[in-house]
């Protein structure tokens, strides 16, 4: 009698451990993502929405083919591919970090610089450290859009592809 | 008083401990006659009766004076000599009397057979075997010692070819960690470069005895080639990739435009062998130098640093460059110098441990280009350019290296 319960209480462990991943599979599946730009649909996700002061604050990034067609997109680095569009409940402008500042500085310089052909369905995916480029070291909270230009399709130009907005939370060292 | 007047005492000398396994050691059998009176004679020379204990070692020839221990199989084995027997007599001052038994003459020494192998991956004896492994593959080679608990000394390994102890990289770094501790009782080490027939030595010592093993490896390596195509710099304005739709000094425009260089590869694995190919980029060195509307000359310069990504951007038709400076109105000159190595990574997979990255092939490019900005609108004239037209590729078996980011370097 002990034994079957046990292994009642097993099954029912085991049962919802599956639900669980069923969920964050569905989770993940319905991840917010920005409107669809010339083909591409980009989604930002907080590696972790609650961030200590100091820690790093990372966001996943996909971009992804949502057209029938192989489309070509340009990659030259993640921190480069995306712009961030950072604003927080506190006034005041967010700073650049010093790795920010290198950055802005280089904007116009090319090193790697690749045309990519994505298949239809094919996404791509990076991580982009946000704390990295800005100063998130003021607690509060925080909401980042990210951008990536992307060619238009069947004319001339770029379109910016937009994110969905992500929201972090900065706490106070404790 | 009843004292003893003579003691034949047997004893054995010459056995070595431990025994090489499939070794001998001779072993003799001596007496020493030692009388009450303090006095005593010997040695002699005697003959035995032969006779061991176990399986591990046997002895011959029988009844001589020196028997031929042989090592059979690890383990510990004890011979005996049997040199007769004495009578046993006691003296009380006056008379000597029989004591009426006698007493065997003889002795045992025991000894240890050790056998020392090659351990691969801890578990398989590859010692005068030959192995096929792959480059990339972690091999961690181990001393097993059988017969004996004694701790093996003055060990020493030789491995052939190209191997390091490890290579970490990241987007920040690429550092090779040397091999160079051969004197260890367990070795973890990679091949980089292919290669039959590779002995691999050890030698120890097991309480003074010498053991010298010998494992063979045949390690593969996948054949691969990189092709180029090249493209011209110039000063444009290109329709796809970052620097699209911006004035650029550049070397050719990203796919679907033509791009400065673009790889692409063939890659065979040996048989029996699976891996992932990646391609890496380094900036052997780059200079680039703009002169500000105040004629402040700022330059970018670096050497030895990753190209951005790890691993660099692929998709099936292999991968690119398009490399360029946006030129604008905040500066009247601008001038580059780049030069980089394209690496063709492998890493094996399904192999035992942690495998590592190596490199297969190289293709070393540059490409420069300088212009001048006239009057007060963004019109840019080219002077000069060059690059490396469809570069050859080459063996590479030294892993890329690098100490930083090529984001991380900023004009000054």
């Amino acid at each position: 009698m002990k034994k079957a319960i046990m292994f009642a209480i097993m099954i029912c462990v085991a049962r919802s451990a599956v639900d669980l991943d069923v969920a964050s599979q569905r989770k993940k599946r319905s991840q917010p993502a920005g409107r669809v730009t010339e083909g591409f649909q980009v989604s930002a996700l907080a590696n972790n929405e609650l961030v200590v002061s100091g820690e790093p604050a990372s966001l996943r990034v996909r971009i992804k083919n949502v057209t029938n067609n192989v489309l070509y997109l340009a990659e030259v680095g993640v921190e480069k591919d995306y712009e961030i569009r950072i604003s927080r409940d506190v006034s005041g402008t967010i700073p650049l970090t010093e790795h920010g500042r290198v950055l802005r500085n280089t904007k116009g310089d090319f090193y790697s610089n690749v045309g990519l052909s994505i298949n239809p369905g094919q996404e791509r995916e990076d991580v982009l450290e946000v704390s990295n480029i800005y100063d998130m070291k003021v607690p509060g909270n925080y909401w980042i859009i990210v951008e990536r230009k992307v060619a238009k399709l069947g004319a001339k130009g770029v379109a910016l592809a937009e994110s969905n907005t992500v929201h972090i939370k900065v706490t106070k060292r404790p | 008083m009843t004292r003893v007047p003579l003691n034949l005492v047997g004893w054995l000398d010459g056995l070595d401990t431990p025994i090489i396994l499939n070794a001998t050691s001779n072993t003799s059998a001596w007496q020493t006659a030692y009388y009450d009176s303090g006095y005593n004679t010997g040695p002699y020379s005697v003959s035995a009766d032969w006779s061991v204990d176990s399986s591990a070692i046997s002895a011959s020839p029988d009844g001589l004076h020196t028997t031929t221990v042989t090592a059979d199989e690890p383990g510990n084995g004890c011979v005996s000599g049997n040199m007769g027997s004495q009578e046993r007599y006691a003296w009380d001052g006056r008379d000597c009397y029989d004591l009426n038994f006698s007493e065997p003459i003889g002795d045992t020494g025991c000894t240890q057979v050790a056998s020392v192998k090659i351990y691969l991956n801890g578990s398989t004896n590859v010692t005068d075997t030959t192995q096929n492994v792959i480059v990339g593959q972690q091999i961690n080679l181990s001393i097993h010692v059988d017969g004996t608990t004694i701790t093996p000394d003055h060990i020493q390994w030789s491995v052939p070819g190209n191997r390091i102890a490890n290579y970490a990289a990241s987007a920040t770094s690429g550092t090779v960690t040397r091999l160079l501790n051969l004197q260890t009782s367990s070795l973890t080490f990679y091949w980089v470069d292919g290669g039959e027939a590779r002995q691999v030595q050890m030698s120890c010592r097991i309480a003074g005895a010498q053991f010298d093993k010998i494992a063979t490896f045949n390690v593969k390596r996948p054949t691969a080639q990189i092709m180029t195509t090249t493209g011209t710099p110039d000063v444009f304005t290109p329709s796809h990739g970052g620097l699209q739709g911006l004035l650029s000094l550049a070397y050719g425009e990203p796919s679907p435009g033509t791009p400065g260089i673009k790889f692409t590869k063939s890659v065979s694995f040996p048989q029996g062998f699976s891996g992932d190919i990646e391609w890496l980029q380094v900036v052997d060195q780059t200079t680039r130098t703009r002169t500000t509307n105040a004629d402040v000359v700022e330059q970018r310069q670096g050497s030895g640093l990753l190209d951005i990504f790890y691993f660099y951007p692929s998709d099936t038709n292999g991968t690119q460059d398009s490399p360029g400076v946006s030129l604008t109105t905040a500066y009247k000159a601008i001038s580059v110098n780049d030069n980089f190595i394209m690496y063709l990574m492998f890493v094996p997979t399904g192999t035992s441990g942690t495998p590592i990255y190596v490199p297969l092939r190289q293709v070393t490019w540059s490409w420069s280009g300088s212009a001048f900005r006239v009057g007060s609108s963004n019109n840019w004239v080219r002077n000069a350019v060059s690059n490396t037209a469809n570069p050859q590729d080459a063996d590479v078996t030294d892993c890329p290296q690098w100490s930083a980011n090529l984001s991380s370097i900023d004009y000054h």
